[in-house]
């Protein structure tokens, strides 16, 4: 899990400057969008791609299986899109009643385009991601003057996240020990229960590591240096 | 003939291919600019006011930082786990119910807001661009519409457990129908308009949305007996609100 | 110096959990507290640390007794601080500097003298050159050395160590001996910990607890030499100790003077 965060701590471009990973992740989501071309999108994706695989180094095999992961939802939604009813100049079309269902030159054309600018603007925010560890994003959005108590909060939901999944992961781990998936009923009931102990544990941490926190002498404040 | 039979195959393949049903998150860069602003303006106050009333609950009580912290990993892993469907394939919960019902909806704008963006910057699900439209149909909406319901029908008397269920599927089925809202909003059907285009995405996307908010709904309900078995036993203590 | 008077502390349902405990940290450079499970180890600590205040009894602290007013505790903790069993619980940033700088940046410490006792720190715990990781991507044992740096960079004068060395392997072991062994030169530390043989090994005075009550005190020799004692506090020999019971050789000290014995002929 979180082979992401992985990839943004061990990557060739990792000690790259943020700013510019950002700039560039940043310029390739809107000049596209303001160029209104649609070779400049495909120039989008290659470029991209070139940095992450080529420079960065990333397994060619992840950041395909990466691509594909929105596939199920693009292609739903595109398709949706793509479909009309009663509409003109179909080029396929299958009758309902009176209602004409199908697809015609225009959604077609419709769809094509929109796959293309998301593809542009996915390929340049997987650059990002793939490239810059999440501290530095967040170091980056703290000099964007957000809020400090959002960024407070950022860096330590960032680090509950791997002390959550670590215990999730151990908790399945012993209910599967017990066949506690063997089927869906008792898979339903082992995630319930997975899920009260996480959260059970939510608690328990909070006492331990305020009793940690006090001998820190935390004054309410997490800072982060510069 | 030929052309129509491969429409249907086409169809049928794509809408009952075993996909992982996620919430519907609105993939990375699917909204238009405009669009996308839109909405990241609209959520924008809710994002402020849940932020005012987190920090104002810090000073005034005893400092949460660190449980807002850890309740933000625990939602987190909460939407990245897996629960069997009841179509067969298998499903992610929001996590917005039971988020809601727990920690309150204005907590959850926020907290729900920063683990979109982890999702996105983690797990490249949802987006960045689309962080606005996604907070607001997941961290805005469905909590108030979760916690609401709840609030309601537990004034009523009602079962405990069906309230629950209700406000948590219903807290899902919110969500879902606002992102097709925005979907539609997004992307008009050239004849039939807003209207056709918010019917596509509704019918489209209610194969995995329905039952995910069913299984998500029954999953809050286990859930929150559990958590009520243990603080009777004295294991968890939680306002008596709740 | 730290001294535990006549201490006891019940706990919220009204179990005994520490009776009449008298402690003295002048005894010795590191001192050890041994005891089973639930034999009070803990409380003891965080009775130490002002986070749980005694019933009776009392805390004194270079002869001042502890006020349990958030000034001076706050004055406190920069002298007498503690390393907690499990390092998840005292690591709440996922960059090692930051953790490590973090009680620095509650004491309004410059971001320069920051950066010098860091690496001070994470020198002295031999994590130099973990610093670029995150620490999602430590080791168990890696993860408890920063935790350990990250409050030797306190500086306090006394340390306490739950268990340091629970759930490593041998050659983490042995390496957190080192680190203990360099630290008590310029501290006094506390520790407590299931390892007798460690026990034996690092510290000069040991206490034994047992259900909430010291039945012994002393010097290593003395405090293993006490079956009854040690039976009754459900604690076990250090292999040292039994060789030197068994085979009537000389009692070493520690493992080094066991292994680079040579027997002597008599002429």
């Amino acid at each position: 899990m979180l082979l992401i965060d992985r990839y943004a701590y061990t990557n060739r471009l990792k000690d790259c400057s943020p700013q510019v990973k950002i700039l560039l992740s940043c310029g390739g989501i809107a000049i596209p969008r303001l160029i209104n071309n649609y070779y400049f999108d495909l120039f989008t994706i290659v470029f991209m791609a070139v940095l992450v695989l080529g420079i960065a180094k990333i397994p060619v095999r992840s950041y395909f299986k990466m691509l594909i992961l929105p596939l199920s939802f693009l292609l739903l939604s595109i398709m949706t899109i793509v479909v009309s009813v009663n509409g003109y100049n179909y080029l396929y079309y299958f009758q309902v009643r009176n209602i004409c269902i199908g697809i015609t030159t225009e959604s077609l054309y419709k769809g094509a385009r929109l796959f293309i600018t998301v593809l542009s603007s996915l390929t340049s925010v997987y650059f990002l991601i793939l490239t810059t560890p999440i501290m530095d994003i967040i170091r980056a959005l703290k000099k964007l003057k957000v809020p400090n108590l959002l960024i407070e909060l950022m860096v330590l939901i960032y680090r509950s996240i791997f002390i959550f999944i670590e215990e999730a992961n151990n908790i399945y781990l012993a209910q599967t020990m017990k066949f506690g998936y063997e089927n869906k009923r008792i898979a339903l009931r082992s995630t319930a229960l997975l899920i009260r102990n996480l959260f059970t544990r939510v608690f328990i941490k909070h006492n331990e590591m305020n009793i940690s926190l006090e001998c820190k002498l935390y004054d309410g404040e997490f800072k982060l240096g510069d | 003939m030929k052309k129509k039979f491969l429409m249907w195959i086409a169809l049928i393949v794509l809408v009952a291919t075993p996909q992982v049903a996620q919430a519907m998150h609105i993939m990375e860069g699917f909204l238009p600019l405009k669009w996308a602003i839109v909405w990241s303006v609209l959520t924008l106050p809710f994002l402020v006011i849940g932020l005012k009333k987190v920090g104002k609950g810090l000073r005034e009580g005893q400092d949460h930082k660190m449980m807002l912290g850890l309740v933000g990993g625990f939602v987190f892993v909460l939407s990245a786990l897996k629960i069997p469907s009841v179509t067969g394939s298998c499903s992610h919960p929001t996590g917005v119910g039971l988020g809601a019902i727990l920690f309150g909806p204005m907590t959850m704008t926020v907290i729900g807001t920063i683990v979109l963006l982890f999702q996105a910057l983690l797990l490249a699900h949802g987006g960045i661009t689309t962080l606005g439209a996604n907070a607001f149909s997941m961290a805005v909406v469905g909590p108030f519409v979760s916690f609401g319901i709840y609030k309601l029908l537990s004034k009523g008397g009602k079962n405990k457990g069906f309230t629950v269920f209700l406000a948590a599927s219903l807290g899902d089925l919110a969500t879902y129908i606002v992102t097709s809202i925005q979907l539609s909003l997004a992307f008009p059907d050239t004849t039939g308009g807003i209207i056709v285009s918010f019917t596509k995405f509704l019918s489209v996307f209610a194969v995995t949305q329905l039952p995910l908010a069913i299984v998500e709904g029954i999953v809050t309900v286990m859930v929150f007996n559990l958590i009520q078995e243990y603080r009777k036993e004295g294991v968890i203590k939680l306002e008596e609100s709740i | 110096m730290l001294k535990v008077n006549n201490l006891y502390y019940k706990y919220e349902d009204g179990t005994e959990a520490l009776n009449n405990i008298n402690l003295d940290t002048s005894k010795g450079k590191v001192i050890g507290i041994i005891g089973a499970n639930g034999s009070g180890k803990s409380t003891l600590f965080l009775n130490i640390m002002g986070i749980l205040k005694p019933n009776k009894g009392s805390i004194t602290y270079n002869d001042i007794p502890l006020k349990y007013n958030k000034a001076y505790l706050r004055e406190y903790k920069k002298q007498v601080n503690m390393v907690f069993q499990n390092p998840d619980q005292q690591l709440f940033y996922s960059n090692i500097f930051d953790d490590i700088a973090f009680s620095l940046r509650n004491m309004g410490v410059s971001e320069d003298i920051i950066r010098e006792k860091v690496v001070n720190a994470l020198m002295q715990v031999d994590a130099l050159d973990l610093v670029d990781k995150p620490i999602h991507f430590l080791s168990y044992g890696q993860k408890k050395r920063i935790a350990i740096a990250g409050v030797l960079v306190m500086e306090s004068s006394i340390l306490l160590l739950d268990e340091p060395t629970s759930g490593l392997d041998p050659y983490m072991t042995k390496q957190m001996k080192e680190i203990i062994n360099k630290i008590s030169s310029s501290k006094t530390i506390i520790i407590s910990s299931h390892d007798m043989d460690l026990i034996y090994d690092i510290c000069d005075y040991i206490y034994i607890l047992s259900k909430g009550s010291i039945i012994d005190e002393g010097e290593k020799q003395k405090v293993f030499s006490e079956d009854k004692l040690l039976n009754e506090a459900s604690l076990t020999k250090p292999w040292l100790v039994r060789i030197h019971e068994k085979f009537n050789t000389i009692l070493f000290k520690n493992e080094e003077e066991f292994l680079s014995y040579e027997e002597r002929k008599i002429l």
